[in-house]
């Protein structure tokens, strides 16, 4: 069956789970949760910036008016627009009333597919008709507990901010699990809206009240969101968060999920985190038999959604275009826009046209990389410690020291890995030499945080966050 | 309000007493994006009255904007007076820190410009180790038909002085002072992203190949 065909087969059973709540409708306007105001007044707020509202006294509890250190009264969106360049001031400002658009929850097919449409969206993500995970949208369709959350504009003909949320399934009777998973966000979806949709889902699909609910967020309880994400199951899931790979049905064709990280995770109060709360999310897709050459998405104004099942198994290298199985490809970053951020390219063609960085463990378009060579970059390590994020790149690195930042006591807090191209490495062993240490041909070792290394690479106190001071036993033989 | 600097503005073709200066681009990670602002010195207004150099902060009429880079454009007298007073108040300090405010800072002498006295030049060096030499002022400005802020680049000559004369900067240096200059022209080079034009990266590694070589 088609996915089409499946999704309506389940229908009846989805909503059952999801408590009757879209019997009539499959698309809700939860826009009444949100306080749109206030989201407004923050938006607002949150425009003037770090560098503005950290270092002045700012009232902005008046709709209209800042008022600056008990004495500067200025109007909001005037000022915003003196210190916002236009094109950030008509899509983040001008923008606003759309921004504090509508808020649905939808298990409708086509919503699905839209979810990452360039024609709805201005976002681009995997998930578009033309990316890498195309049938994943699809899949979701088909999947118990999968709904999506979006914000639109007041005519619905723009999706400004959306959201998978999931309802996990128990692993023994296949009811849903008292968790709710709302994965990453893409394009804008303020706090308020975010609350907001909760707040509804706990109080018409579990049929409860917030206050009874706690809620953790990626940005500061990542350790339990990782632990939460690791006891859920998702079904052949290949990238996103710490979930299980399910397989479920050896009868089903196999389609590769991409499953975002969840941002935000809730549980009942009553249960404790370290419970082993956790369940499976399964989707039906289509089935391995269905042959037929052609899987046309039925639908009376969406006709242009074509699968062919012959793209679940082969891809086209974007290089060479020649057909490969995908387990075989590489996926290359590159900012070329039609790849979506990123392009599969065949083993022939990886080694040609893209470089492997090795501390990021990502192959880069090589173009791409060498048009952005620096003569230094550094990664910063997230507290996860195995996920590096790219903070800027160079071509021709062949050495990465590390620096290992210490306290007071000696105790390293922090490390960082420093690319140093060849051509630079004599200068910086010159300059270095107090602190760099040579341990191998192709590897050195920055002992400790020396004052010096501040001057040399400002970035580092900013991304150590700390205060130039040497580790005692460094401290006599520093200069 | 605020004044925007226009390409003109960044040029100072007028040769105005002023400020061009950013948001604080390592300290704010959103998705707005800031124009560079112009602050224009009234007749007794001095940079510190302004510009908080300890803490990179501009009281902009009342509103105080933390920032990044600031570029300064005044007198080569009021430039050192600023020096100065800085050293001051910061001597209690490290001098890494002292190095990294000046790091932010870039200045252009309105009356003057680029035409530094030789002593000028290497008093500078010797008593704050200050990258005056080998400076090329990288300045922004705001048109609104391109929708994004710019930079431009204006050249200091001071790399063709230095490289010009070498052997007085050398026979006037002690060891010491010679070796701080070596890492001033270095660190600078190592900062590739503060050149954006090869020909003038490649000048300067020059000066900093010869200067090694006598050094």
């Amino acid at each position: 069956m088609s996915y089409w065909e499946n999704y309506k087969e389940l229908l009846p059973e989805k909503s059952r789970f999801l408590n009757h709540v879209f019997d009539e409708k499959l698309t809700i306007d939860i826009t009444d949760y949100v306080n749109v105001d206030k989201v407004e007044n923050d938006i607002l707020f949150d425009a003037l910036g770090d560098h503005i509202k950290d270092f002045n006294e700012v009232d902005s509890s008046d709709k209209n008016y800042f008022v600056f250190n008990n004495k500067i009264r200025v109007k909001k969106r005037a000022f915003l627009k003196e210190i916002l360049t236009d094109d950030c001031y008509k899509k983040e400002i001008e923008a606003i009333r759309d921004t504090t658009g509508r808020l649905f929850i939808t298990i409708d097919f086509y919503w699905f597919l839209r979810c990452s449409d360039p024609d709805y969206v201005s976002w681009s993500s995997c998930f578009a008709p033309n990316g890498c995970y195309h049938l994943v949208p699809y899949e979701f369709a088909t999947g118990k507990g999968m709904m999506m959350a979006m914000i639109t504009n007041t005519d619905m003909t723009r999706i400004i901010g959306r959201k998978w949320i999931a309802i996990p399934e128990d692993k023994e009777n296949y009811e849903k699990v008292r968790e709710i998973l709302c994965l990453k966000t893409y394009g804008t979806f303020p706090i308020l809206y975010q609350q907001g949709l909760t707040r509804w889902i706990i109080e018409h699909i579990f049929n409860d009240k917030k206050e009874n609910w706690k809620a953790y967020s990626y940005k500061s309880d990542q350790e339990i969101i990782s632990k939460l994400e690791s006891n859920i199951s998702v079904e052949r899931v290949c990238g996103g968060g710490r979930y299980k790979k399910l397989f479920v049905d050896s009868e089903r064709k196999p389609i590769a999920i991409y499953f975002d990280p969840a941002s935000y995770i809730l549980i009942p109060k009553e249960i404790n985190c370290n419970d082993g709360i956790g369940g499976l999310v399964i989707f039906r897709g289509i089935d391995e038999e269905d042959d037929d050459d052609d899987d046309i998405i039925e639908s009376d104004d969406y006709d242009r959604e074509y699968v062919n099942e012959d793209d679940d198994y082969y891809g086209h290298c974007e290089w060479c275009e020649d057909r490969w199985p995908v387990d075989q490809m590489h996926e290359v970053y590159s900012d070329d826009s039609r790849f979506a951020g990123v392009m599969l390219l065949c083993e022939g063609c990886v080694d040609d046209y893209a470089v492997y960085d090795e501390v990021n463990m990502k192959w880069y378009e090589a173009d791409w990389f060498n048009r952005n060579c620096h003569i230094l970059y550094v990664y910063k390590p997230t507290i996860s410690d195995d996920h590096l994020l790219l903070w800027e790149t160079v071509s021709d690195v062949t050495d990465y020291p590390e620096l290992n930042v210490f306290d007071e006591n000696g105790r390293c807090i922090f490390r960082v890995y420093l690319l140093i191209p060849d051509v630079y490495h004599d200068q910086f062993m010159q300059l270095c030499s107090n602190f760099v240490t040579q341990i191998g041909d192709d590897e050195y070792q920055i002992r400790s945080y020396h004052p010096n290394i501040g001057y040399i690479f400002p970035n580092l106190i900013d991304l150590s966050g700390l205060t130039p001071s040497l580790p005692k036993e460094e401290n006599n033989n520093a200069e | 309000m605020f004044k925007i600097p226009s390409k003109e503005d960044a040029s100072n073709t007028y040769r105005y007493r002023q400020i061009i200066f950013y948001p604080d681009l390592y300290y704010y990670v959103s998705k707005y994006v800031y124009k560079p602002l112009l602050y224009r010195f009234s007749k007794k207004e001095k940079i510190q009255d302004v510009l908080d150099l300890c803490n990179m902060i501009v009281n902009y009429n009342g509103i105080k904007i933390k920032t990044s880079d600031v570029i300064i454009y005044d007198t080569k007298d009021n430039v050192f007076g600023l020096y100065d007073s800085i050293c001051e108040r910061e001597k209690e300090k490290t001098s890494i820190s002292l190095f990294k405010h000046l790091d932010d800072i870039y200045v252009s002498f309105i009356n003057d410009d680029g035409n530094l006295e030789l002593d000028d030049l290497i008093y500078k060096v010797r008593k704050y180790a200050v990258t005056i030499v080998d400076r090329h002022i990288r300045t922004y400005y705001y048109d609104p038909t391109e929708g994004n802020a710019s930079t431009i680049i204006n050249a200091n000559p001071s790399f063709r002085k230095v490289k010009e004369n070498i052997d007085k900067i050398i026979n006037a240096c002690d060891d010491r002072d010679k070796q701080q200059i070596l890492e001033n022209l270095s660190m600078s080079l190592l900062k590739r992203n503060n050149v954006h034009d090869l020909d003038v990266y490649n000048k300067s590694l020059e000066v900093y190949n010869e200067l090694l070589g006598k050094l």
